[in-house]
């Protein structure tokens, strides 16, 4: 079997793919073949090497994630299976589907109230100071001086305390928004394969 | 970054150590009284740390409160001195 022939056939295994996902893998098997004409094999020693066609199409099915592996190899036994299977299973996958997207965003707005319950804790603590040294001038032009420096001292206590957890709050953030950013990748990744990019920079 | 987050945390710890000082000179100076840390506006009454406020009219935001109803912020006082 020559490049040709085998990358034809190839591509017709993988038929059930999309046309960007099939021509990215030919491409790679294009690539392979050629590297190993370019090490001194034969074109059809180079093609022997890369493996029966059915078996890399398997070893490529059995890559991609759950949900479009199932569609596609269903798709590759009967395109029609796959309408039925679709429309009949309705009544089932729809709620499921419901229900999956449900849980996925009140996690995530539940990481996200959490955060916003900090930062509510810190913008009150903080706003404490200057209304404590507002109260301290009523004490002042009122002439209770002990409540004036009772109040000064409150205030001082919790914007203190307020800065301490707007630190809080900020760290608390960032490692929420990592948090929400690998659920979602989860959530997806039945569906989606993600490469490891940019989890180490957020991190970091 | 972290030089400032440090700088915030000793201002943090300095604050409320110059605070808890400052609270505990106030009670020290009411006569350790706990209602010193209330204050009340009732009906056009205003008492701050149980002393009732005369012509609390002269106070911005006091006043306006004092017409609208009732706030208790503190140690509830159930004696008040005028």
């Amino acid at each position: 079997m020559n490049k040709k022939d085998y990358l034809d056939a190839l591509a017709k295994a993988l038929d059930c793919l999309s046309r960007e996902k099939r021509s990215e893998i030919l491409s790679f098997y294009r690539e392979a073949i050629d590297d190993r004409i370019e090490e001194g094999m034969s074109e059809e020693e180079a093609v022997c090497a890369m493996g029966p066609v059915e078996l890399a199409a398997e070893s490529i099915l059995g890559e991609l994630p759950v949900v479009p592996r199932a569609v596609a190899k269903t798709r590759r036994k009967s395109p029609a299976l796959l309408w039925v299977l679709a429309i009949a299973g309705s009544p089932l996958w729809i709620p499921l589907a419901f229900a999956f997207l449900l849980a996925v965003a009140s996690v995530y707005l539940c990481t996200w109230l959490a955060a916003a319950c900090i930062w509510l804790v810190a913008a009150v603590c903080m706003f404490a100071l200057p209304f404590g040294l507002y109260l301290a001038w009523c004490g002042v032009m009122t002439g209770t001086f002990a409540f004036a420096l009772a109040q000064v001292g409150l205030g001082c206590v919790l914007g203190g305390v307020g800065l301490l957890v707007f630190n809080a709050a900020f760290s608390a953030s960032r490692a929420l928004a990592v948090l929400s950013q690998k659920w979602i990748r989860k959530a997806v990744s039945p569906f989606k394969h993600y490469e490891a990019d940019n989890t180490c920079a957020v991190a970091a | 970054m972290k030089e400032i987050w440090k700088t915030s945390r000793r201002v943090a710890c300095v604050l409320a150590g110059l605070g808890i000082v400052l609270s505990l000179a106030g009670f020290a100076l009411s006569g350790f009284d706990p209602r010193v840390f209330s204050a009340k506006v009732d009906r056009g009454t205003v008492s701050f740390g149980g002393t009732i406020v005369e012509n609390p009219e002269n106070l911005p935001f006091i006043s306006t409160l004092a017409e609208m109803g009732s706030v208790e912020y503190g140690v509830s006082s159930d004696e008040e001195v005028s």
